[in-house]
């Protein structure tokens, strides 16, 4: 090596701090000593410095790398929280939309069901016809009313249990007895309200009413007629003469026109009616 | 990371990452931002003050005018306090937190008179204006080669591998002839040649 390039490595270990004290005291006399060392020593402190700018230019370039990476944590979690918020609400208001259409159709299933149970069991015409059936079939197919009736009767209640309406009101028309006009006239309603002939049912049941001599007869007749307006939703007539029978506690339909204003008055009752 | 440890007694790539963990550092980039406020910094960002104060921090150590007295944090926030004060008009700063928590620490932003001694005199400005210039018109590789020997002092092994040189002696030239096209081009700067002789 030779002597000027040992001079630079000297001159570079005391500008680089490498040297002892001792060896720094030395070399600083030396420079002292030197002019021309001293000289050396100013244009490589200029050449350190220009290494020193250097690695400032370097720093600058890293300082604009590391900012990008300063910043990119930011954006991209800034960016994840809006994309995963996005997902999140936008999971959340999926759900909700299926959660709502499910409740919506199971509301209208609900809904559709409910109705047609509460029609089938509690509107006016149904409500009439269980009552007719509880209160008139039950005793007539138990033969409970068909000892009551004279011998006279017994082929038109056999048709009627049978089921047989039609013929029954023919059996009816062929007895011309005036004295069993009222009971004739009973079991024809009877028949026509079975044949779903309520009209003619009604026009039958007010015209014992008007003319009944017997009581029973004619609180029946009320009781058949009550039926007869309900099944055509003929309401007001209807509540007035359920109310009717429902106030007077000695009315033979008393407890049937009691039920029949239950079930009206009900949740369901009111629901269909 | 032990930052004193780093810048004083690490390689480059040690002393990279001290000087990236400083830059990255969330209290001090909090401070920062609380700084700018405080005094109504409208002319530039909070991170341009951080980035001047790393450079300015770093030529500090370079010059040796900061050898890891104080807590190289909070000398770094006082160059900052000081960048961003020269920065605005005085009428416009609002009251400003003089301290800030670090974990369990509270610790004093320095006085703004604390840093006038790492301002550059005008000789030293012409200085570097002119390296500078020179910096410009190096090629790439003795501007590399240059750099890590900055960095990596005369450990020529660890140069030749960064430079992906064959061994030593292959760097110990590249570095020569650097220095030689170095010396050349300052040698013929009049400016320069002033500072080396102030007396002609």
């Amino acid at each position: 090596m030779n002597h000027k390039k040992q001079i630079i490595e000297k001159i570079d270990d005391y500008l680089f701090d490498l040297m002892s004290n001792k060896e720094r005291q030395l070399f600083e006399a030396e420079i002292e000593k030197s002019k021309e060392l001293a000289k050396a020593v100013e244009l490589q402190k200029i050449e350190h410095r220009t290494m020193e700018l250097l690695a400032q230019e370097e720093l600058q370039k890293n300082l604009n790398e590391w900012k990008k990476e300063k910043l990119e944590p930011l954006t991209s979690s800034r960016n994840e929280v809006k994309l995963s918020s996005i997902k999140n609400s936008s999971t959340i208001r999926k759900r909700i939309f299926q959660f709502s259409i499910a409740a919506i159709v199971l509301l209208l299933i609900g809904l559709f069901f409910g109705n047609q149970w509460v029609q089938q069991n509690y509107n006016s015409q149904v409500l009439a016809e269980y009552l007719f059936q509880t209160s008139v079939d039950r005793s007539r197919s138990e033969g409970v009313s068909s000892t009551n009736f004279p011998p006279v009767f017994q082929p038109v209640i056999s048709a009627m249990i049978e089921k047989e309406y039609e013929k029954a009101i023919r059996l009816l028309n062929a007895i011309n007895v005036s004295s069993y006009q009222e009971v004739s006239q009973l079991l024809q309603a009877e028949c026509y309200f079975k044949l779903q002939d309520y009209n003619e049912s009604i026009s039958l049941c007010k015209n014992i009413i008007a003319t009944a001599e017997d009581d029973n007869n004619r609180e029946k007749a009320e009781w058949y007629l009550t039926l007869n307006y309900f099944v055509l939703e003929q309401k007001s007539e209807a509540k007035q003469l359920l109310e009717k029978i429902t106030q007077n506690k000695n009315h033979a339909f008393f407890p049937h026109g009691k039920e029949l204003e239950n079930q009206l008055e009900s949740f369901w009752g009111r629901l269909a009616n | 990371m032990d930052l004193n440890k780093a810048f004083f007694n690490g390689d480059s790539r040690s002393i990279n990452k001290a000087l990236k963990t400083l830059y990255l550092d969330i209290v001090i980039n909090a401070k920062v931002n609380e700084l700018s406020r405080a005094y109504n910094l409208k002319n530039k960002e909070p991170d341009d003050i951080l980035q001047e104060a790393v450079i300015i921090l770093f030529d500090a150590i370079q010059r040796k005018k900061f050898r890891g007295e104080s807590n190289i944090k909070t000398y770094l926030i006082g160059i900052c306090r000081n960048l961003i004060r020269d920065s605005v008009k005085k009428k416009e700063i609002l009251k400003f937190q003089e301290h800030f928590q670090e974990g369990t620490e509270k610790i004093k932003v320095p006085e703004y008179d604390h840093f006038k001694e790492l301002e550059k005199t005008e000789e030293e400005n012409l200085r570097d204006t002119t390296l500078l210039s020179i910096i410009n018109k190096m090629d790439e590789k003795c501007r590399k080669a240059l750099t890590l020997y900055y960095y990596e002092k005369i450990k020529m092994t660890k140069l030749a591998e960064q430079l992906q040189l064959k061994n030593d002696n292959q760097a110990k030239k590249v570095i020569y002839r650097c220095r030689k096209k170095l010396r050349i081009i300052i040698q013929s700067n009049p400016s320069l040649i002033q500072l080396l002789n102030p007396q002609s």
